[in-house]
């Protein structure tokens, strides 16, 4: 078995479990459920690490389920206990980082030996009811050093035997560098190989995708340890460092451990995304108000500035991308449950689970992706004896395909199932009196399938026998909408479906094209989007029978009604792809196209489908942005051609 | 006694530029040259280079192979990889399976000089 695939939600859990063993350890007063929460959270991570192979990880959560299973038992939690588990998660985030970084746990050295034995001892020393442990040499602060005395300062709660402090050594590499990450790895490599053991913080992928120039290493500290350190000065490209020792015994710091783990929720980091990019707004509105003079006079700065704030717009958009992977493990397991409830033989197929995405997007598509392999599951697989008859294999296959067009994110989810029946679907459709028979008649294949995500048809549960699908296709289709895009569906019969959801932008960045009438706000659009820019002094518009279109030599592509201003030959038209082909735009003012990041419309606003959000410009202005793709289906759907709109001025 | 090095890249200009900048240096001696990997492995035998330059993208065996296969025959081998800029996943691939160090293509005389420098006195 490939275990590969499974560090990245190891580690999620893992550190989430050691996050957790920390807290735990840090409460004022160890109650009987808190000791429970712990016992709990180092089994997990004994039983992750050992299926992964992680040995000595395994092996300090063992020792820790040891100590607490005493715990519970009554034994006392003593101070050196504590300490010993401290550094034991410590040496956790360790192995963590260098499972990161390298596939591997860190070596075992010295340090994570004699943090086993204390842990072994303390187990011991618990079991006896004594909060042992403690070297005859170290003072003896009080009676008794049980966890309610408090107080976990260095000196007093000295773990023993005195233990190889750890030393945290700042490596900056010329900025200048090519591959810095593959300098800060051989600075790595240099230090394991003078010290032991090292781990590199950030861990090297992040170095890599981030483009890092400077880097933490923790490595154990001993005399003469100095020298080691001048000479990776001499390292080629290394341009500063820094060291920090810790008094020997206070290795593990609490302030340590917050370093090297900060938990953050999406919606703070929203909040710093925002204000970054309102500081670069605001930056161009002093810009604005200075002189020429004054602008010269300051240029360094201001560049300066901007390049700054542009570097931490950048940090905190990478802070947020996460591999789609994260999501596909969770749908993998659903696939396995859904496999054992239905009896059917499922193959569960993932293609592109590396590209990476915005958190939040991530979060949003989750319950859409499990509806869609729910109902494939369900209702688009036939049944083995069903699928032999038809001539396939008994193992029913379901997909997920992610890849990325432009700045547009397609997610598929296919089933080599029965297929969708349009036949059948219209004649539902027209029973429920949703069109009518002659509507049907005129209405085009992959039209009539669009019918099952429609509310009032998909909550009827007749339809999965049907139709092959079940309740719910609404709430697909609105979730995709509601992050901007659509949901597009090709089936046939008797070989399968596949539902695509078109996110237009994947990430919180996205380029759109300014344009729109005089004397009224700007609008956006996704410059994925948009095809072409017609200048209308160059291209006319037309009549084709009741259609305007705008002429591109032979080819006549049709105005969408969807115009709040006159527009006259100065004007441009906007060729936007649409479903069933391309859809002009008339806008009488087409600026640049800028990076924002679009925020979503609340409610009401929110339900109009081709609005997206609301984006800040950098010259502070506020732009609307439509979603194009959406426009065109919607004047599609309900043809409405010209109508209400503002007459062409001249 | 100025160290012995090995230059494998398959551009014959490349090799003749690293060849100049190592000769230059008074540092250095050219023990031999490669065209690709293959060839470094059965040079390295021969020869036992004090230090090897290695390209990356070569026909027939890459320098990641050669470099594996020389660790295998010399866990001791200095090899310092030759890259271009924008190969950072296969020179972290490089370090990972035991080369020293690289340089980045287009070379400076003086950063080449550094990292050899550097790897033939680690």
């Amino acid at each position: 078995m490939d275990l590969a695939k499974y560090i990245d939600l190891y580690l999620n859990d893992g550190r989430e479990h050691v996050g957790a063993l920390r807290a735990g350890l840090s409460a004022k007063h160890l109650t009987e459920d808190t000791v429970n929460e712990l016992f709990r959270h180092a089994h997990s991570i004994k039983g992750m690490a050992a299926s992964m192979g992680f040995e000595r990880t395994a092996a300090l959560a063992h020792a820790m389920e040891d100590l607490f299973s005493l715990w519970r038992q009554g034994a006392k939690a003593a101070e050196p206990a504590i300490a010993a588990c401290s550094r034991a998660l410590d040496l956790m985030d360790a192995h963590m980082d260098a499972v990161a970084a390298t596939g591997s746990e860190a070596a075992e050295d010295q340090v994570a030996r004699d943090c086993a034995a204390a842990l072994k001892r303390e187990a011991g020393a618990s079991a006896q009811g004594q909060p042992g442990g403690r070297t005859a040499s170290a003072p003896s602060p009080a009676p008794s050093s049980g966890r309610e005395t408090g107080g976990r300062g260095a000196g007093e709660g000295a773990p023993s035997p005195p233990s190889t402090p750890l030393a945290t050594i700042y490596v900056s590499i010329d900025p200048t560098s090519a591959l810095p990450a593959a300098r800060l790895l051989i600075v790595s490599q240099f230090l394991e190989k003078a010290f032991g053991a090292c781990a590199m913080e950030p861990p090297l992928r992040d170095i890599q995708s981030r483009n890092l120039k400077r880097a933490k290493f923790l490595v154990p500290w001993r005399d003469g340890a100095k020298g080691k350190v001048r000479l990776l000065r001499d390292l080629p490209e290394v341009r500063e460092v820094v060291l920090e020792t810790k008094p020997a015994g206070a290795s593990a710091s609490a302030s340590d451990n917050l370093a090297a783990h900060v938990r953050i929720t999406a919606k703070e980091l929203d909040a710093f995304l925002s204000n970054a990019a309102g500081l670069l707004h605001h930056l161009n509105f002093l810009e604005a108000g200075l002189s020429r003079e004054e602008r010269r006079r300051h240029r360094f700065w201001l560049e300066r500035h901007r390049a700054m704030l542009g570097q931490l717009f950048g940090q905190v958009l990478t802070a947020r991308l996460v591999p789609f992977s994260l999501v596909t493990e969770r749908l993998a397991r659903l696939v396995r449950d859904l496999s054992e409830r239905t009896g059917k033989v499922l193959r569960f197929d993932v293609i592109g689970a590396d590209e990476e995405v915005d958190r939040a997007l991530l979060e949003r598509l989750a319950d859409p992706l499990s509806h869609l392999l729910r109902n494939a599951a369900d209702h688009g697989i036939e049944s083995a004896s069903e699928r032999v008859a038809a001539g396939k294999p008994e193992e029913g296959l379901l997909s997920l395909e992610i890849r990325r067009d432009g700045e547009a994110l397609l997610i598929s989810v296919s089933d080599d199932g029965r297929g969708l029946d349009a036949e059948a679907i219209g004649k539902a459709a027209v029973e429920r009196g949703l069109i009518s028979a002659a509507e049907a008649a005129r209405l085009p294949r992959e039209r009539m399938l669009e019918l099952i995500t429609l509310p009032a048809f998909s909550t009827r549960n007749s339809v999965s026998e049907i139709s092959g699908r079940g309740v719910g296709m609404d709430v697909v289709r609105s979730a995709a909408e509601a992050l901007g895009g659509g949901l597009e569906m090709d089936s046939s019969q008797g070989k399968g479906t596949r539902f695509t959801l078109v996110i237009p932008s994947a990430a919180t960045l996205t380029q759109v094209l300014v344009f729109g009438w005089e004397g009224l706000p700007r609008f956006g659009i996704p410059t994925s989007q948009v095809r072409h820019i017609y200048p209308l002094s160059a291209y006319p518009l037309v009549w084709a029978g009741a259609r305007r279109c705008l002429q591109d030599g032979e080819t006549l592509i049709p105005v969408l009604g969807w115009r709040l201003g006159p527009v006259g030959k100065e004007g441009c038209g906007l060729a936007v792809a649409g479903p069933s082909g391309e859809r002009v735009i008339l806008a009488s003012e087409v600026f640049e196209s800028e990076r924002v990041v679009i925020h979503p419309w609340g409610s009401p606003l929110g339900q109009i489908r081709h609005w997206v959000g609301g984006a800040l410009l950098s010259n502070g202005e506020i732009a609307y942005v439509v979603d194009g793709r959406a426009l065109c289906r919607d004047e599609e759907q309900h043809g409405g051609q010209e109508a209400g709109n503002v007459p062409d001025a001249g | 006694m100025p160290a012995k090095v090995l230059i494998v890249d398959d551009a014959m200009f490349m090799r003749a530029m690293i060849r100049d900048i190592l000769v230059n240096s008074g540092r250095y001696e050219v023990a031999g040259e490669a065209a690709n990997g293959e060839e470094a492995v059965a040079q390295y035998r021969a020869l036992k280079p004090d230090v090897v330059t290695m390209d990356i993208v070569m026909p027939q065996m890459d320098g990641i192979e050669a470099c594996k296969e020389i660790l295998k025959f010399d866990g001791k081998a200095k090899i310092v990889m030759c890259s271009a800029l924008g190969q950072e996943a296969l020179v972290i691939e490089s370090i990972a399976a035991g080369a020293r160090d690289f340089v980045v293509k287009p070379f400076s005389a003086e950063k080449v000089l550094k990292v050899i420098d550097t790897v033939a006195a680690g």
